[in-house]
This record gives structure tokens, C-alpha cells and sequence, in this order.
């Protein structure tokens, strides 16, 4: 499986946390890096491997063998993504993380499917 | 029937030394993995980042107390090694590290948690009479053997639930799953000097089918074989290579070595039922009786120079069989190769070799 992460950022951001961007895109966040306002205005930066460490989940845009099987590795992708959306506090643009997942099963053609976290409230 | 089958294994009694041979080797797998936790400690505690408790986030310990449990495993695993105090540190090791895959599932591997239940089932055997470094003598070396048992039962029940779940798995069977992993990691393999031609054919789907069912055959067959008297030689001898095919090709962690050490269980219970009668006025005899010496961890051979008589002149050593048959030449290190950890991978073709002599089977009891 390879895993992309991106970014959903708020839907009604003003002020200065709006970065310029429009208000509810997806902003890709290459090999799970990315810069965000927190909300005093200031730029910061995150990453996805300051938060996860297990050496599978944290290769993004990669392809990955899923060693205990597709179907454990979305669910344990999918309580990463709520984990790190709740452990990112100083960042005041993201809403929501998006994973975009290709899984090979055992050789196939791809299926692309979506993982995202919960929703973040507005720091 | 199954009551007496029952009574039978509760009631088993034998040597333990060997159970204290695979109490050190657990000891070692038990201190490299609590040093392997150690490192990662370093580099953060898993904690403070991304884990998956399978208990309520409130009994996942904190740092500084996850460092202490650390330290006790490595304690524990000394004491382990030693023989002190073995079998309680045997039965804390495997609780406590439950308990640690139970704060985090993303630390859980089959081979670690193989590791705490072999651990948990050899502290109920007796196996802290023989090599331990510490503590009175034991009164005796004999002992119950039912928890060894167990012990080669959930060797049988691994592979089944393996190659079953192969089996059942018809991705897996039809090697497209041995074929992806190749896709993926071939590229290791190259690093590790394996030629690209050999690579290539693995990856045929021809090959890799061929290949699935061969792994899921031998699982199989390893499971039962074990418990055969007549297969059992041939199980391990297949078995161990099997290991060494997967060491060679996964990152399996300890698992290779932690099998290859509870194959050990399955060696019979008798210590020094064989001898080893070497020539002490040649060179030749010295080295290799020195050898034998030095090489037999199950304790399987009893070893001595011999006056020389009709039978063993010219040959360096004799081994003197449990029957009390002779064998000399190729047939002599096929079985020492037979009893020897180190050498066992060579029994097979040793084994073979000989039965194409017309000597070596000296047919006079000792």
C-alpha cells in the first residue's frame, strides 16, 4: 500500500490564518510535512513522524508492504490520522487530515480509497 | 483411551537437562529483545507518540516507569540465563511483556508474543536444574515433563495456524503473495549479492506458486512430523533449513533463532546414551573428539580414547550408537552431525553419502 497525507483546512478561516488558501482545500502534505499558522499568526511546522513513529505507517508516498494484512493497516492508519489530528494544537488552518491510500492486494491493480480524521475544532 | 493418553503425559517423567538448555537460549531472546525495547526507549518513548493500547489509555505506564520495566526485563532475562531464581523470572518476563503488547498493538509481532507464551510454559517446567550459575545443587535431574509438552504443542499449533491460514488463503497458495513480496523486496536481495537471474525466476508465477505450496507443505508436515519417532530427525533437519531459507529472506526478528532453540524440546531425553571412542595417538582423533566435545550442548555423546582393538583400528573415532551398534567413517559423522546443534544442518546429506558406503557399519555391540 502507498499513502498520501494532506490537509483540509478550515472552512471559514480569517484573518491571517488563511495562508491564502482557499478556505476548505485539500493542501498536500509531501512525505507528511507541512507549515501552518497557530493563532497568534505565527508560521509553524509539523510533521506526521514527530507524532508517528512505527516504521510502516510513518512511509508516506511510498509503497509499503502491509505486512499483517491491508485491512489492519487501514485501521491502524485511521487511528493514526485521529491521533495526530489531536496532537497538532499550534496549528490553526488544519480541519482534518486526509489520507488517500492505493492497496494492492497481493499484486492486483490498485483501489484508491480515502481515509480522513475526525474533525478538529478551531484553536 | 484419552484418559490413559492423559494420565500418560501428566505423569511423564525424564532428564531436564535439556529444558535448561532452552531456558538460556529463552534468557538470550528475552535480553535482546528488552535491548531492543532499551533502543527504542532512547529514541522516544512509544507512549508520548502514536500507540494503540489494547487496555484503557489510564494503564499504560509512563515514562519513567516503562523505563523501570525495561530494566526489570533485562534483569530478568539475566537471571534467566543464569538459572537464579529461573523460573519466576521466566513467568515475569512473559507477563510483563504481555503486558507492554497489550499498551501498544502496534508493537505486536508473532514472534514476540511466541517468545512470552514459550517463556510462560517453560517456567512451569522444571527447568532450572541443569546450567544454572547460582543456588544449592539440584537434588535431582529428573523431572515431570508434561509443560514440555506444551511447550512442542505450541510449536505444532504455530505451524499449523500458519500454514492453515496459507492454505486456506488462495492468494497465498497460488504464490501471488510470495510473488508480491519478492516485487517489493527483491531489491534487498540484490543488495545482498543474490544474482538478478535468480531473482527473476522466483518471481515467475510458475516459481512462486511451486514455492507457496512448498511453505505451506512443510508447515504442515513439520506439525505432524514432530511427533513421529520415525519422522521426527527429518522434520527438524527440514525445519531448520526451512528457518534459515526465512532468516535469509524476512525480517522475522528473533523468530528463527526462538524455534531453532525450542526445537530442542523434541531432542529425546537422555543424556550421554552414545559414546564417542576416539584414537588419542593420532592427531586427527584428539582434534575431533575435542571438537565433539565442544559442540555437544544436548550432552548426547560420552567421550574417551580407546584401547585399540579389531573394530576400531584405523578409523580416528567410533561412535558407539543407543543400541550399541558401531559406526565409523561417514556414517560416524553423519551421526555426529545427528546429535550436534551446529552440525545438524549437514546431517542429511552426511546421512546420505553414508548409506552409499559399504563400510562404516561395524556390526558389534559395545
Amino acid at each position: 500500500m502507498e499513502i498520501r497525507l494532506s490537509r483540509q483546512v478550515f472552512g471559514q478561516v480569517a484573518g491571517p490564518a488563511s495562508s491564502g488558501r482557499a478556505a476548505g482545500a485539500l493542501v498536500p502534505a509531501p512525505h507528511g510535512d507541512w507549515s501552518a499558522r497557530d493563532s497568534s499568526g505565527q508560521l509553524r511546522h509539523f510533521a506526521w513522524r514527530d507524532r508517528v513513529r512505527d516504521p510502516v505507517l510513518s512511509s508516506l508516498d511510498e509503497r509499503v508492504l502491509a505486512s499483517y494484512g491491508a485491512d489492519a493497516q487501514l485501521a491502524r492508519l485511521q487511528r493514526a490520522l485521529d491521533d495526530v489530528a489531536d496532537h497538532v494544537p499550534d496549528d490553526a488552518e488544519t480541519e482534518r487530515l486526509h489520507a488517500d491510500v492505493l492497496v494492492w492486494r497481493n499484486g492486483r491493480d490498485a483501489s484508491a480509497l480515502t481515509l480522513e480524521s475526525h474533525a478538529r475544532h478551531r484553536p | 483411551m484419552i484418559a490413559e493418553a492423559v494420565r500418560r503425559w501428566r505423569d511423564e517423567i525424564g532428564d531436564v537437562y535439556l529444558l535448561g538448555l532452552v531456558r538460556v537460549a529463552l534468557g538470550l531472546l528475552l535480553c535482546a529483545n528488552a535491548l531492543r525495547a532499551a533502543t527504542e526507549l532512547r529514541k522516544g518513548f512509544f507512549g508520548e507518540v502514536f500507540h494503540w493500547p489494547l487496555l484503557p489509555e489510564r494503564l499504560v505506564p509512563s515514562y519513567s516507569l516503562y523505563t523501570g520495566i525495561v530494566a526489570v526485563q533485562i534483569l530478568l532475562s539475566v537471571l534467566v540465563v543464569a538459572g537464579h531464581l529461573a523460573r519466576p523470572a521466566l513467568l515475569a518476563s512473559a507477563l510483563l511483556g504481555t503486558y507492554v503488547l497489550f499498551c501498544d498493538r502496534l508493537q505486536f509481532h508473532h514472534n514476540r508474543w511466541a517468545l512470552y507464551c514459550y517463556a510462560a510454559l517453560l517456567a512451569l517446567s522444571p527447568c532450572d536444574r541443569s546450567l544454572y550459575v547460582a543456588g544449592p545443587p539440584a537434588s535431582t535431574r529428573i523431572g515431570p515433563l508434561w509443560a514440555a509438552r506444551l511447550a512442542q504443542l505450541q510449536v505444532s499449533l504455530i505451524y499449523i495456524a500458519s500454514g492453515g491460514s496459507k492454505l486456506l488463503d488462495p492468494d497465498w497458495r497460488g504464490g501471488r503473495v510470495l510473488a508480491e513480496r519478492l516485487h517489493l523486496y527483491g531489491y534487498q536481495a540484490l543488495a545482498a549479492g543474490v544474482p538478478a537471474e535468480v531473482l527473476d525466476w522466483l518471481s515467475q508465477p510458475g516459481t512462486a506458486s511451486a514455492l507457496a505450496k512448498m511453505a505451506i507443505v512443510t508447515e504442515l508436515s513439520i506439525a505432524v512430523g514432530l511427533w513421529s519417532t520415525r519422522a521426527r530427525v527429518v522434520s527438524l533437519w527440514w525445519g531448520v533449513w526451512f528457518h534459515f531459507v526465512i532468516e535469509a529472506t524476512s525480517r522475522v526478528e528473533g523468530f528463527t533463532w526462538l524455534t531453532l532453540a525450542v526445537y530442542a524440546l523434541f531432542v529425546t531425553p537422555d543424556v550421554r546414551a552414545r559414546k564417542v571412542f576416539f584414537d588419542g595417538s593420532r592427531t586427527r582423533g584428539r582434534v575431533l573428539s575435542r571438537l565433539v566435545l565442544w559442540l555437544d550442548w544436548f550432552s548426547r555423546f560420552e567421550i574417551r580414547p580407546w584401547a585399540v582393538d579389531g573394530v576400531r583400528r584405523g578409523h580416528s573415532i567410533v561412535v558407539v550408537r543407543r543400541d550399541g551398534t558401531h559406526a565409523t567413517g561417514v556414517r560416524a559423522l553423519a551421526m555426529v552431525a545427528r546429535c550436534v546443534p551446529l552440525l545438524f544442518p549437514l546431517w542429511a546429506p552426511l546421512a546420505l553419502c553414508a548409506s552409499f558406503t559399504k563400510g562404516g557399519d561395524a556390526n558389534v555391540r559395545a
